[in-house]
Order: structure tokens, then sequence, then C-alpha cells
């Protein structure tokens, strides 16, 4: 067992760095409680609202049910695993958008369950003066660069949610992400000024390398290593264009950084 | 004659799609229902949520070329409803027939 001292790490380095490792307290309720009634939400693709038992819901998107979108790389039976990494990268990005996502069994099928926002509004709900507001374009500006980051073939106006006051934005559907399709992205901020929080989170994210090499090897069970590898490629060209910059040229990012 | 018979069936038949939200609950609601008339799409419904899908159309999910569906576009555009609504919080049902 290495000592702090020895490796050069601060106690609460490494206290931070065994949570990143951990599944947190709601990944493990999503996973763990059982099931209490499914609904079948209809349309294509599998989808069910699941109630848990003691509390909680989610959107259960089983694997068996995942069907082919023409004209992408993206292969079904990969959507759920694309799902958990896309959840993965936010979290450790810091960047709260994508609602807790696991894998897991339910009735026999394994699936990604992704935590219910509940009184969720869409887009067309929020009023336009509302719309125009700081906080809700810095979740915007967030989003867009989120999507940058996992290369997201997919989103419009029904993939993304915001909560009942219409200022926090949830990035959801994510299965069309990482691998080498055409991007889909919702706004575009291209050459606009990052907001100082966005930085900063993306400044927390490129240290200790530790928390990235964490990052890595849980992506690895999950995506082809090559898409791993462009992912990182894109985020640390981002992070390269707002240290040097302040903003972002949209093409200035590519599949590969 | 068969064309015939086929022309009249089509236009008795009208294509339409429904696309749900859903509840906390787990139930889901209609707010809108699209149906084709004289080759384009005529959505009822949600107001704001109908404006929304005249003005900003969908996306067309049978290539990769992220081109834009608008009512003007028929059957193409219900059809391709079910690909743009599939999150579980807004779902578009497959082409019903009534």
């Amino acid at each position: 067992m290495e000592s702090s001292e020895k490796s050069g790490k601060s106690e609460e380095l490494i206290k931070q760095l065994e949570l990143f490792r951990r599944e947190t307290d709601k990944e493990k309720e999503l996973k763990e409680r059982k099931k209490d009634y499914s609904r079948d939400l209809g349309g294509y693709g599998g989808v069910f609202f699941v109630k848990l038992k003691d509390d909680g819901e989610g959107i259960f998107k089983p694997k068996n049910k995942e069907r082919e979108f023409l004209g992408r790389r993206v292969e079904p039976g990969t959507y759920y695993k694309r799902e958990r990494a896309a959840y993965l990268v936010d979290r450790f990005l810091g960047f709260n958008l994508v609602p807790p996502t696991v894998i897991r069994e339910i009735d026999g099928e394994i699936g990604s369950f992704q935590e219910f926002i509940p009184e969720a509004k869409m887009w067309h709900e929020i009023r336009q003066k509302d719309r125009d507001k700081e906080s809700l374009k810095t979740e915007m500006f967030k989003l867009w660069i989120f999507d940058f980051i996992i290369w997201n073939s997919d989103r419009h106006e029904s993939n993304f949610l915001l909560d009942k006051n219409g200022k926090k934005a949830y990035a959801i559907d994510n299965g069309l992400s990482f691998t080498a399709d055409p991007l889909i992205l919702w706004k575009n901020f291209d050459g606009e000024p990052v907001p100082i929080e966005i930085q900063e989170k993306i400044k927390q994210f490129s240290s200790p390398e530790d928390k990235k090499s964490i990052l890595k090897d849980l992506l690895k069970e999950l995506l082809p290593e090559e898409e791993v590898t462009a992912c990182f490629k894109r985020i640390e060209k981002i992070a390269k264009l707002i240290e040097k910059e302040g903003l972002i040229n949209d093409d200035k990012i590519s599949f590969n950084g | 004659m068969i064309k015939l018979v086929l022309m009249v069936k089509q236009n008795l038949f009208m294509k339409y799609v429904e696309i749900y939200k859903l509840g906390n609950n787990g139930n889901q609601e209609i707010i809108a229902t699209c149906s084709l008339a004289n080759g384009q799409v005529i959505c009822r419904g949600d107001r704001d949520f109908v404006q929304y899908l005249e003005r900003e159309g969908i996306f067309d999910y049978s290539d990769s070329s992220h081109k834009k569906l608008f009512f003007k576009d028929g059957l193409k555009f219900l059809e391709q409803l079910k690909f743009n609504f599939k999150s579980g919080y807004l779902n578009a049902s497959d082409i019903k027939e009534e």
C-alpha cells in the first residue's frame, strides 16, 4: 500500500480520486433497488418508465430493443453503453448535465437506466424572455461544449430537458455519441467568450492526471479504445483553445481533436 | 383499376402520428397529433409545441445529410417523427391509420 507521503499526493487528493473511482450513492440506488412497476412508453427502440421500490424512478432503455439509425456508424447494441459513458464524462467534468445513468438488468434485459427528471420542461415550454437569461445561456453553452466532447450526433429540442424553473439543463438521450458520425448540435456559441464557470471546470478536469486516467479506464470498459482516445483529444483541444483565446471556434475541433 | 382502388384506399385511411409527453407517474398524454392531408402535414394539440414543430422542423434520420423536414414534406415528415421523439419524455408513435 503506497503511503500518501511516498506518492506525493495529499490526503485530500487521494480521497477525491477514490470518490471518482467509486459509484455515487445515487448510482448505487439506481442499480440496486428493485423494480416496483414499469410502463412501456412505445416509440422507436424500447423506452420504459420504471418506478423503483423504496422511491426513485428512471428511464430504462434495453440493449435488445435498440434499433438502427440509417446513415450512422453507431451500432445498435452499443447505445446503452454510450449513455453511461456520456454520464461518466459529465460527472468527471463536473458539468452536472447528465442525470445519473447506470447499466443494469430489469426483467431479464440489460440496458441503460437513467434517473427520471420530474416536472421536466422542454425548450418550447420556456418563454423567450427566460431563454435569454444569462444563467440559462451558460447552461446551453455548457451543453454545446459537452456535445463536442462526446461528439453527439443527436442533440435537438427533445434530447435535452430543463428543470421546472427553466434554469437548469439536463442532457438526455446520449446514445448516439462518441462515433465519428456528423455532429448535430443544438445552439452554436462559435467565437463567443466561454463563461468563466465553464473555463474553471475544464481547467479542473485537466488536473490531476490521475483523475483523467480513472475516467479513461472506466470509458474503455464501455467504448472502443479509439473512441476513448478521440474523446480525450477533444477535451485537450478545447482546454487549449480556452486557455489561449477564451473562446472556441467550432471549425477548429474535429472528431480527433 | 388496381391503381384506382389503391388511390381510394389511401384517401380513405388517414395516416397520423401521436406525440406523447411523459408525466411524473409514468403516464403519457397526447400533446399533438400530426396527420397527412393532401400531401401536407397538419398538427393539432399543444399550441407552443405545434408552432415549434412548424417553425423549426425535425431532422431527417434517413441519411447523414442533417436535412430538416417541415410540414410541407408530408409523409416523410410523419415517418421521421418517431426518430426525433424517442427520449421517453416526448415519444412519437409509429404511423397509424384510421
